[in-house]
């Protein structure tokens, strides 16, 4: 009889673990089909698809290509994407600031230094795509603009 | 489903078969339909994505089209010599009931219909996506590839098994469709639920296996976060549970065939993410501390099966490291420093472990239920069955600990963004340990119905009189 008990008590347990999982499940299933709720944070709006079509027309292929930013994890997303979209040409990033961290993706840059286009012959760099930096590097020569914040250089 | 999801089905579909093939010839023998699927999928995965790197290690441009080139003609010779000359079916597998499995089906189209319609996230594109589209571009593993500085969040460091298999979906179709491929991750789900309900069919009635498969399926963060995502996490689990499933019952049954299945499972883990040689670490202590406790065994039958578990991570486990060595490159995101003053994480790994553990909206109330029952069936279990508990628990133990060398700035960010989907490798195995412990249940359950059918005869009898 105490044996039973304890059965139907881990069977209710069961039950309500089912239960619960279920409509967990199905609230969150509902809640990302109708486009309320994100699985994962990765998303990037819409305006990307153009520059990278703006760059894989202005660039060749097995080139390799800088991604001039400033220096901040907002950025991190659509460097991901476009070092995707882009291969086979190689997108390195580049931040106009220090590293903050060990797993900083960037690699630091300083464009008021007049030795900062030594990095880019470093590391082979012939071609840069600018974002959000239009003050610092305004579109002069060599430049091929794509907006107002976002344009392409054509290194020397 | 477009016609690009179609495609990349038929593309798995391949990988099946080939799969079954080698399932074939390492354990010959009948199967259930639901564990030769599961089994067939697992295998016929590691076979591309091994073949593939090996064929990348002789000539990188033409791997890809010389790995569906030898897979296809493989399946057709061997498919069409059962069909045509000796006249049998494609597939050697007991029957397996439909009906029974249906809410597996359901909930992996389910899984389907919401993988669709998101994104592969960002650890989807970086980790597995950008490789596939590298070997697509490239033909194959380049050297190229693995020699240029990306930065740490590409990984280079992870192993390749995933990436393959979406690199063999965008040859299949011909475009590097990122939308397309991310039905592969419900199929791995549903692979994961068949495997599941065999496991425990092999010790339950259908009804208990299918309860438990419905249990495991529905685990909130499995169910609508991990298995319609681009992530590694349940491939990973169902390549730990089958090793842990065919491990076990090597324990019970002493059959050969039964621990090379668990060895290459366990293997193959590792090529899928690198936590897995956490769970090829307590598998191998766990044979080996059953070989030194089997004195009956002479000395010959222990090292041959020592000798079974260790030769598919000879071929599969070694070559992949040695690769990494030689492109010097090391694992990102952790540095293996001797630093005494990380001990004061500790407490916040502690913590975090605890919580982790009782987040309901995550798992339910699956880790309040295993700690229960393990407190009061853990001194009654033997050995196999004390090996799925620990399956269940070190890995996440070790892996939390493994936080102590996060070189991230705050670590605690780190800790955070990975505790969750480290604590669902092990919630499969989890509920297998559960399942082990509910052998009375299904006698409970019978003597529950036939009690409620005999007193709707009883009121049908007095209404009648």
């Amino acid at each position: 009889m105490k044996l039973n008990r304890r059965i139907a008590l881990y069977a209710l347990a069961l039950w309500m673990q089912l239960v619960f999982g279920l409509g967990m499940t199905l609230w969150r299933d509902t809640l990302t089909l109708s486009g309320n709720w994100q699985i994962y944070m990765g998303s990037i709006s819409h305006d990307l698809n153009g520059f990278t079509e703006f760059a894989s027309q202005n660039t060749p292929p097995r080139e390799i290509v800088g991604y001039l930013t400033p220096p901040s994890d907002d950025y991190l997303t659509r460097y991901a994407r476009l070092a995707i979209e882009l291969y086979p040409r190689r997108v390195v990033w580049l931040g106009n600031g220090p590293a903050e961290s060990p797993i900083t993706a960037w690699t630091s840059v300083d464009v008021r230094d007049s030795n900062w286009v030594r990095v880019l012959e470093k590391r082979d760099i012939r071609y840069v795509l600018i974002e959000g930096l239009a003050d610092a590097v305004p579109c002069q020569q060599n430049c091929v603009r794509f907006d107002e914040t976002r344009s392409l250089w054509v290194v020397k | 489903m477009s016609l690009e999801v179609l495609v990349v089905l038929a593309g798995l579909g391949s990988i099946l078969l080939v799969g079954n093939l080698a399932l074939d010839w390492m354990a010959p023998g009948e199967r259930s339909g639901s564990e030769r699927m599961a089994l067939g999928f697992a295998l016929g995965c590691g076979v591309v994505a091994l073949l593939l790197f090996y064929l990348s290690l002789v000539y990188a441009p033409l791997a890809l089209g010389l790995t569906i080139l030898f897979v296809l003609t493989l399946v057709s010779l061997a498919y069409g010599k059962r069909l045509f000359v000796k006249r049998q079916l494609a597939l050697r597998c007991t029957k397996f009931s439909i009906l029974a499995t249906t809410p597996i089906f359901l909930l992996s189209g389910l899984a389907a219909l919401v993988a669709l319609k998101t994104d592969l996230g960002f650890d989807g594109w970086t980790d597995w996506g950008f490789k596939a589209r590298v070997v697509y571009v490239e033909g194959g593993w380049t050297a190229n590839y693995f020699a240029f500085p990306w930065p740490e969040f590409i990984h280079r460091d992870y192993p390749l098994l995933v990436a393959s298999l979406e690199a063999w979906a965008f040859a299949w179709l011909g475009q590097a469709d990122e939308h397309a491929i991310k039905i592969i991750f419900p199929f791995f789900y549903f692979c994961l639920l068949l495997l599941f309900y065999s496991a425990v069919r092999k010790i339950g009635s259908s009804r208990i296996a299918m309860l438990f498969s419905v249990l495991l399926g529905t685990v909130p963060y499995l169910a609508s976060i991990a298995a319609p995502s681009g992530y590694a996490d349940v491939p990973l689990m169902l390549y730990v549970l089958g090793a842990v499933v065919f491990v076990r019952r090597w324990f019970e049954r002493g059959n050969d065939s039964d621990l090379l299945i668990g060895a290459m499972l366990a293997a193959l883990g590792v090529w899928v993410k690198r936590e897995g040689i956490v769970y090829w670490g307590i598998n191998f202590v766990a044979i080996a501390i059953w070989l030194a406790l089997a004195r009956s065994k002479s000395a010959r039958v222990r090292v041959r099966s020592l000798l079974i578990f260790l030769l598919p991570a000879v071929g599969i486990i070694v070559p992949w490291f040695a690769f990494l060595s030689t492109f010097h490159i090391q694992a990102t995101d952790f540095a293996l420093v001797l630093d005494f003053t990380r001990w004061v994480r500790l407490p916040f790994i502690a913590v975090n472990t605890i919580r982790q553990f009782l987040a309901v909206d995550m798992w339910g109330g699956l880790w309040i239920i295993f700690f229960v029952l393990s407190v009061a069936r853990l001194r009654s279990s033997n050995f196999a069955d004390g090996y799925v508990w620990v399956s269940a628990v070190i890995p996440f133990a070790v892996l939390q600990l493994s936080f102590l060398f996060s070189i991230w700035v705050p670590f605690t960010h780190h800790l955070e963004l990975a505790s969750e989907r480290l604590c669902m490798h092990e919630i499969a195995i989890a509920w297998y340990w559960i399942a082990l412990q509910s052998r009375g249940l299904d006698d409970w359950f019978s003597e529950l119905i036939m009690r409620r059918v005999k007193r709707m005869g009883d009121n049908s009898c007095a209404r009648g009189r």
